[in-house]
Formats: C-alpha cells, sequence, structure tokens
C-alpha cells in the first residue's frame, strides 16, 4: 500500500516537474520579454539615461522630473490629439462600411468566399509594400488619385500626406483601406452564430429588413462589434509602419502619434528615459482602455 | 375507409407543397436578380481593394517616363520588365540578400515559436502541476502589452549581451506570442484526455507522448498559426528599423524602405521592390487562405 502511494507521489511529481520543463522557455520569455520589461521602463522614466553609452554609475533618479516635462511638451500633446483623432477618423467608417458589405457577402451575393478573401487581402499585405504604394498613388501633382479627380472636374485636388491638413485623413484612408478586411472577416464569423430561425419568425410576423437588422442582427452581434471598437483603438495606438514610411511624423507634425515620437525620442535623440516615460503613459492608455473593456463588457454587452 | 382519409390527406398535402413551391420559385427568381445585382455592387466595390495592387504590377513594368500617364495604362504601352527587376534584384540595395535574411529569420522564427509554443500548450492542457491555470491566465493576461512598450527594455538587452546588430534580436522579439499558445492550448485541450493517459500506462516518457502522440493531432492548428506567424514575421519593420543598421543584415521590409529612400522618384523601380516584397505573401495567401482566415477569426491577433 505505501509503496503505491509512493509510486502515485512520484508519478505526480514527475509530472509537475514535466509540466515545468515544457512550459520553461515560455517563462522565460514571459518574464524577460513581457513582465521585466514595462518595469524596467517605469524605473527608466525615473532616470537620466540619456543615451544608451552613458555609464550607469553615473546615472541617478531625477524624480518626476521627465513626466514634468513630458506634460510641458506640445509636441506630446500633438501626438495624443492625432492618436484620437485616428481613432474617429477610422473606427466609426470601418465599423460601418465592413458591417454593410459583411451584411451583404453573409447572405445576398454569389462568391462569398472570393469577396472574403479579396477584402482580406490588404490586411495580410506587408504595410511597408502596400504603404509605399499609397505614396506613389497619392502622389499630389500627377499621382493617379489626383489625376482621376482632375478628370472628375475637381481642380483644386489636396497634396495629400504633404498637405497640412490632408496629411492625417489621407492616413487614415490609407488605415481603413488595409484593415477593413479584417473587420469584414470578424463580423462574418459573427452572423454565422445568429440563429436562422430568428430570422424566420421574424418574416413569419412581417417584419422587413431593417427591422431585421436593427432588432435581430444587431443585437446578436453587439459583442462582436465591442470586441473590434476595443481592438481597433490599440491598433490605433500602435500605429507606427506607415508613419515610419510616409511621413516621418510630419509635415510639421501633422501625423505625429505617441510610438513614432517615443521611437524618435529614444533611438534618433538619444534620450531614452524620455522615451521610456511616453512608453509608461502609451501603457496606463492602453491599460485603461482594458479596464473600461472589462466593465463594459459586463454591463451591457449580454454573452 | 382509413385509406380514403390517408388519401385525402396526402392530396392534400400535395397541394400545399405544391403552392410552396411556387411561392418558392416566385421569390428564387427575385432572389436571384437581387443576388446578382448585390454581387455586381460588391464586386465593383472590391475593386477599390484591388486597384492599387493591380496599379502596382503594371506600374513596375513600365518605363518611368509613362507611370504617371493619364488615362492610366492598366496595361503598359511599352514593356519594361527585365530591366526593372533587375535593378531591384541585383542593384545597389540588392533584393536577393534582403530575400535571403527574410527567409532566414521567417522560417527560424516559425519553427522556434510553433515549437515553444506547443510545448507549454502541451503542459497546459494534458498536464498537471501547481499554479498551472494561474500561470496560464498570466500569459493570456500580458497580450494586453504592446510591443512597443518593451522596445527600450529589448534595445538595453540587445546592447548588454552584445546582439545588437544581429538576427537573433530580431527572432528573439517575435518568438513569444501569446495568441499562439492560447490557439494550440484550446485545441489540445479538444483532444481526448484517453490519448496522453494510455500512453502514460504504456510507460511512454512525458516528452513522447508530446512528441509521438499529441503534436501530430495538432497538425491543423500547428499549420494555421505556423502560416499566421510567418505573415506577420515576413511583414515585421519595427524591430528591423530599431535593432540592425548593418546594411547586409537588412531584410525585404526595410529593403523596401531603403530602395525608397536611394531611388526617389523613379517609381515604376518602387512598384517592383513593393511587388517582389508581396508576392511571397499573395502566394503563402492563395495556398492556405482558409487556415489564415479562419486562425484570425478565432482570436489570434496581429503580432
Amino acid at each position: 500500500m505505501d509503496s503505491i502511494l509512493r509510486k502515485i507521489n512520484s508519478l505526480r511529481n514527475s509530472e509537475s516537474f514535466a509540466g515545468y520543463m515544457f512550459i520553461l522557455p515560455c517563462l522565460f520569455f514571459l518574464l524577460f520579454m513581457a513582465i521585466l520589461p514595462v518595469f524596467l521602463t517605469a524605473i527608466i522614466s525615473f532616470t537620466n539615461w540619456g543615451s544608451v553609452a552613458t555609464d550607469i554609475s553615473k546615472l541617478s533618479f531625477v524624480g518626476f522630473k521627465n513626466y514634468i516635462d513630458l506634460f510641458k511638451d506640445a509636441t506630446f500633446y500633438t501626438a495624443l490629439k492625432n492618436n484620437i483623432l485616428l481613432l474617429f477618423y477610422t473606427i466609426p467608417v470601418q465599423l460601418v462600411v465592413s458591417f454593410i458589405l459583411a451584411v451583404l457577402i453573409n447572405k445576398y451575393c454569389y462568391f462569398k468566399n472570393f469577396f472574403k478573401a479579396i477584402y482580406f487581402l490588404p490586411y495580410i499585405s506587408s504595410t511597408v509594400a502596400v504603404a509605399t504604394i499609397w505614396m506613389v498613388v497619392m502622389q499630389p501633382s500627377y499621382g493617379p488619385l489626383t489625376e482621376m479627380l482632375k478628370a472628375m472636374g475637381i481642380e483644386n485636388t489636396p497634396k495629400w500626406l504633404s498637405d497640412l491638413h490632408w496629411a492625417l485623413p489621407s492616413l487614415s484612408g490609407m488605415v481603413v483601406w488595409q484593415n477593413l478586411g479584417y473587420d469584414i472577416v470578424i463580423i462574418l464569423a459573427a452572423l454565422q452564430t445568429v440563429p436562422a430561425e430568428m430570422y424566420e419568425s421574424a418574416d413569419i410576423d412581417g417584419a422587413n429588413w431593417f427591422v431585421k437588422i436593427r432588432k435581430i442582427t444587431l443585437p446578436m452581434i453587439t459583442p462582436t462589434i465591442f470586441f473590434l471598437i476595443i481592438y481597433e483603438i490599440m491598433e490605433t495606438f500602435r500605429i507606427f509602419d506607415q508613419i515610419s514610411v510616409l511621413t516621418d511624423g510630419g509635415p510639421g507634425d501633422a501625423t505625429q502619434v505617441l510610438v513614432y515620437y517615443l521611437y524618435k525620442q529614444a533611438f534618433r535623440n538619444s534620450h531614452i528615459n524620455y522615451g521610456a516615460t511616453i512608453t509608461v503613459v502609451l501603457f496606463i492608455i492602453v491599460f485603461a482602455i482594458t479596464l473600461v473593456q472589462w466593465i463594459f463588457r459586463k454591463k451591457w454587452v449580454h454573452e | 375507409m382509413v385509406l380514403f382519409i390517408m388519401n385525402g390527406i396526402a392530396a392534400n398535402n400535395n397541394v400545399k407543397t405544391l403552392n410552396i413551391n411556387k411561392k418558392l420559385k416566385g421569390s428564387n427568381l427575385r432572389d436571384a436578380i437581387g443576388k446578382t445585382v448585390i454581387t455586381l455592387i460588391l464586386f465593383a466595390f472590391s475593386l477599390v481593394m484591388v486597384l492599387p495592387f493591380i496599379w502596382m504590377i503594371s506600374t513596375s513594368m513600365k518605363y518611368e517616363v509613362d507611370v504617371f500617364t493619364y488615362p492610366i495604362q492598366w496595361i503598359p504601352a511599352k514593356f519594361r520588365i527585365i530591366e526593372n527587376y533587375r535593378e531591384v534584384w541585383f542593384g545597389d540595395a540588392p533584393f536577393t540578400l534582403y530575400y535571403f535574411n527574410s527567409i532566414k529569420v521567417t522560417v527560424i522564427t516559425t519553427v522556434l515559436s510553433l515549437l515553444i509554443s506547443s510545448m507549454a500548450a502541451f503542459a497546459f492542457s494534458k498536464l498537471k502541476f501547481p499554479g498551472r491555470d494561474k500561470i496560464f491566465l498570466l500569459i493570456i493576461a500580458t497580450m494586453i502589452i504592446p510591443d512597443q512598450v518593451t522596445l527600450i527594455p529589448r534595445f538595453l538587452y540587445f546592447k548588454w549581451l552584445h546582439l545588437f546588430d544581429t538576427h537573433i534580436c530580431l527572432i528573439i522579439s517575435m518568438l513569444f506570442s501569446q495568441s499562439n499558445i492560447f490557439f494550440i492550448t484550446q485545441f489540445m485541450k479538444s483532444l481526448p484526455a484517453e490519448l496522453s493517459d494510455s500512453a502514460k500506462i504504456d510507460g511512454a516518457g512525458t516528452f513522447r507522448t508530446f512528441w509521438n502522440i499529441i503534436l501530430p493531432l495538432t497538425k491543423p492548428a500547428i499549420a494555421t498559426m505556423a502560416i499566421i506567424k510567418f505573415i506577420w514575421s515576413w511583414n515585421d519593420y519595427q524591430n528591423v528599423l530599431i535593432f540592425i543598421t548593418n546594411a547586409k543584415l537588412f531584410t525585404i521590409q526595410i529593403g523596401v524602405r531603403m530602395f525608397t529612400d536611394k531611388y526617389g522618384s523613379f517609381y515604376s523601380l518602387i512598384m517592383a521592390a513593393s511587388v517582389s516584397a508581396i508576392i511571397p505573401l499573395f502566394i503563402v495567401f492563395a495556398l492556405g487562405q482558409k487556415y489564415i482566415i479562419e486562425g484570425l477569426t478565432a482570436g489570434s491577433v496581429k503580432g
């Protein structure tokens, strides 16, 4: 009896041991690539660490100095404002258009998979290459977009990405174009979970398509729409590649955003501490959005 | 008598089915017309998605003087294919080298990342050890930390470990993928527990159970995640921009950027470079389209 117990025990222990061994590499990355960096960044944001070449012994803590500088920094506010503007320029358009397209693709057309694939293509394409294409398409003086508008009789065509007022909307247009397919595919998947009986009984009641969409489809896929909103907000705060390729944050600071500003400060201007401070603010924003998501998901999304 | 009644019911039923059939036929025709119209509208709209790509391909085969002719020459009047692509692949910013680097980094990243993820997934789904579920939750929770938050700490690690300016930093930066772990764990959980239990009784070691029994059965999930990992590693731009300064180590995305900087206004060449960067993605997408869309809808997000 005793020996059997011991055997079971040793088996259990060996299973525990194996379990830890199997997740060891993963734990290593979890610690060094996710958890520790958050704390390291926070610590650096309180130091005077400028360039990496600085000797560590010469570093000192400067309290909230970097944060005070940041809150006086006009460029920081511009970057934050642009990030928020991007949310309003991209997310509503993207959701409405992708919802309409998804409903149409789901029920009212032929070649469903073909359309799914076509609309999805830009999403998986490399952002650098896509941005490069748009850079040429939006060439201000004789690019195809300008020419098309001129052919339609529009004379004062904007200078797109090199126009102080048009740079951010042009960028948003590209972002919507690239991400539309993702939203469509996610909404399509959600539409397939709506039970067909609900539409059938609505048919018997004589409901028209508008009522059906408003009373059945929309409430049923609210969780998905909600997920997409949160996801797009996160993506917008992370935007970087397009700006690096297309505008370098310009003209002026017209397309300056948080991640690009932190990159510039930390890696181009050798202000690692300042970059870290912006990172902390970015993290707090992302964290706050996640919290809001948690609270709201419980409140008004019935799952 | 009974027979007569039954006959009556049958006849009655026949009439009913006939009526329904008639109704269905009428609405079928209307549906078909409606569907055709909407299919055409969707097709027109999908042109917005593909025209930039078609323009890219067509421009890449043009003489520079023909790039901005209007009306747009969708099929070039004069072709300059070989010269354009030779300039891209063997010119000053050699894409042969960038391609080699990209393939190397992408393949190593994908294989290692999937190995680490499926090992962890095996432990989380099939082994019992103290703290298992808490660690799993912690890993999932760290999904909210954006890559950019870990940028500065990673930069410092790589400087301290003298890994800066090597492909190793790119690979390490992309190895840890919470969504892969989550997806594969869910899949492995759906495999019957008897499989791993019977292997245990047989005395197969834990590693052999993992490698010979569970892993082969997980192939569909692993294939899905591998394709998606391949795409995101291929498209990675930010890590290369920050961690690589040696031009011999550039990958394709930075290659496109370098090419654009170097050739400024040679738009036909820039488009040939973009085509070269995007083509592998189109091929992968054409082959694994179903997996890609499925995997991305199942909650695996960009990164």
